[in-house]
């Protein structure tokens, strides 16, 4: 049967590409089966089975914890504070980057050229070596130690990039739509509303949650101008959980990792959908 | 409702793209703006529809200036050539976005939606997007949501351009019947001349920004203006050779590389202000010359290639440093390099200046 000596053949042509692949992401597999393991044992055999099955690593939910001398705090506030920070860079990001992709696709002005150069030469610079700059700055309008500072910074980081990417949904809309939409009777804001805005709603969608996960993850920004415990977000919580390696509680450490990582798993099942159509462009038809 | 365009003229930066453009269009008629790429048509069209503002000038809708006019308040409907649907809404929601924007009661916008739908036979089509179907039905859609909110004047960019050849025609003779039933002053912008030819009462001819002649399909053909027109309207193009005038006693002859011929007299009176010895450009088109023997009013060329068109042949031929189009029927049978003689019908001759290319022919 021609059928199935093809199937073997086509088995046979694929099987490097599999065996490549999987040996490829193995050890991020194993690093994540690692992680979710050692959160509910308190002992692991061959590396990632669990031995014995306990929730005692998931005791920083309901109370305080103590490593060595260092007591910390709860980690409620400190979500609170990550999604704060997180939430608010999304926010800014989106309303600024439509604005400015808009002006950029849509508007002729001078200069425009020179912003859209400087706007990737600033995504090309690489942010940690603004660190004392922004010391200075964040300490100079009084941002310092204060979760507005971190979210100014990281958006401003970030805008470029988002505003590209904005530029280019509003960049696939023909001008024709907007005139079709005028002399349908349309008026400004109504030809914003109605046909500009389902028109890049996947471009929308794609900032938004890139933003989001950029501040979620955020760390040297975060570590460096925030010094209270009351404004630390999760991923300084981490770090210092890890403290100096002495009295580094590994359970403790996978089980708050897993933690930190829910919502960003719920965020992208959610928004899978929009965050493919990237590549796709906004319109279609 | 009638149409006028007074001194119109549109700048981009320095590039004019529309000078000084006077159109005057009757209630009722069917008016093709033409022109190759980059003429000014298309920009024409945005500055009757309000989306660009002219530079100078006046646009006059019936007995109001619509200048300055939003295009919201101009009443007009357009069909663009990429038909500009909105991809978020279905067939449905399309046609009836311009009865919502004038914020018609429901079941109104209902009753029209489903009437203008059945004509255009988009009844089953209702619930679907435009990018679930074809480019024609696309365009039936464009039409009927152009069409919906009754505008007095009817704008279509390029309407056929997108729709592969069999669909175009038949597009063709639904457009005209669809204007003529109803009656609506429509301006049609398109570089196919046989469109124009065929659709329009009056024709528009736009030459890089310039208005060229605005007239009948038939008068356009038959007394072009200049060698622009006669060029670019007719299938195959006007053939032109390079020609000296000879007058000798009463008689007027036009003298080429290898030949001469005697103008008729009719032909004579149509230019009676050729002078001696001026250079001129003859013209004729492909149907006017005949393939024959030596004889009367013939001229001497070489044939540089034949193409079969089906229903005839498309002879090329080299007269001097002059090549020139004749149909032959499908039966002719000769060959690259042979030497024909070609009969030109002397009473269907067109002549052009030699410097600007103006018809030389005093219109009565």
């Amino acid at each position: 049967m021609p059928q199935v000596k093809r199937n073997k053949r086509g088995i046979l042509h694929s099987a490097p590409i599999y065996i490549f692949l999987i040996l490829v992401s193995l050890p991020i597999v194993i690093a994540y089966l690692w992680l979710f393991a050692s959160s509910f044992s308190s002992k692991l055999t061959l590396g990632i089975f669990p031995k014995e099955l306990t929730l005692y690593n998931w005791r920083f939910l309901w109370s305080e914890i103590k490593l060595g001398l260092t007591a910390f705090e709860s980690i409620w506030p400190v979500t609170l504070n990550s999604i704060l920070l997180a939430g608010s860079i999304t926010i800014l990001e989106v309303i600024i980057s439509l604005l400015a992709g808009f002006a950029l696709s849509r508007m002729d002005f001078p200069g425009k050229d020179l912003i859209m150069k400087t706007t990737i030469i600033l995504h090309a610079f690489p942010g940690v070596a603004l660190l004392i700059a922004l010391f200075y700055v964040l300490n100079f309008i009084n941002l310092l130690d204060s979760i507005m500072g971190v979210v100014l910074v990281k958006v401003a980081l970030e805008l470029p990039m988002a505003t590209w990417m904005i530029k280019g949904f509003f960049d696939e809309i023909p001008w024709e739509l907007e005139w079709a939409a005028y002399i349908d009777g349309c008026n400004k804001f109504q030809l914003w509303y109605k046909v500009i805005l389902p028109q890049i709603k996947p471009g929308i969608s794609a900032v938004a949650i890139f933003a989001f996960l950029a501040g979620w993850s955020e760390f040297i920004y975060s570590y460096t101008f925030l010094f209270s415990s009351e404004h630390y977000t999760l991923a300084v919580f981490l770090k210092n959980l890890i403290g100096d390696f002495r009295f580094l509680d590994y359970g403790l450490l996978a089980a708050a990792g897993l933690f930190y990582l829910i919502p960003v798993i719920v965020f992208f099942l959610i928004s899978q959908k929009s965050l493919m159509k990237i590549n796709f462009g906004g319109i279609k038809g | 409702m009638r149409v006028i365009l007074r001194d119109i003229t549109k700048k981009f930066g320095t590039f004019v793209a529309v000078d000084n453009l006077n159109l005057n269009i009757h209630d009722g008629e069917f008016v093709a703006l033409l022109g190759p790429s980059g003429c000014g048509k298309s920009t024409t069209l945005l500055m009757l529809a309000g989306i660009y503002k002219p530079d100078k000038g006046k646009i006059i809708f019936g007995n109001k200036n619509v200048t300055h006019e939003l295009p919201k308040d101009r009443n007009v409907g357009m069909c663009f050539q990429n038909y500009a649907l909105y991809p978020h809404m279905t067939v449905f929601e399309n046609i009836a976005f311009p009865l919502k924007l004038r914020k018609m009661p429901r079941d109104i916008i209902e009753k029209k939606v489903n009437q203008i739908a059945r004509k255009f036979h988009l009844d089953s089509l209702l619930n679907r997007r435009p990018s679930e179907i074809s480019g024609g039905q696309q365009q039936r859609v464009a039409l009927a949501r152009a069409l919906v909110k009754e505008p007095k004047i009817l704008l279509l960019d390029e309407p056929l351009s997108n729709l592969d050849s069999g669909l175009r025609i038949s597009m063709r003779a639904e457009i005209k019947k669809l204007q003529k039933d109803l009656g609506i002053t429509t301006v049609f912008v398109t570089h196919d001349q046989t469109e124009a030819l065929s659709m329009c009462d009056k024709i528009a001819v736009m030459n890089k920004g310039t208005l060229q002649d605005f007239d009948t399909p038939e008068k356009l053909y038959s007394q072009p203006k200049n060698q622009f027109i006669a060029e670019f309207i007719g299938n195959p193009p006007m053939n032109f050779l390079d020609v000296v005038c000879i007058r000798e006693g009463d008689k007027v002859y036009l003298k080429g590389t290898s030949f001469k011929i005697e103008l008729s007299e009719r032909v004579k009176s149509e230019f009676p202000q050729i002078q001696n010895g001026e250079k001129v450009i003859l013209g004729i088109r492909p149907e006017n010359l005949k393939l024959t023997s030596e004889g009367q009013n013939t001229v001497k060329g070489e044939i540089y290639v034949v193409e079969p068109l089906g229903r005839d042949k498309l002879v090329n031929i080299k007269i001097g440093t002059n090549r020139i189009k004749v149909i032959a029927s499908q039966d002719y049978n000769g060959n690259m390099g042979e030497n024909v003689f070609v009969h030109l019908d002397m009473d269907k001759i067109h002549l052009f200046s030699w410097e600007d290319g103006d018809s030389l022919r005093t219109t009565a």
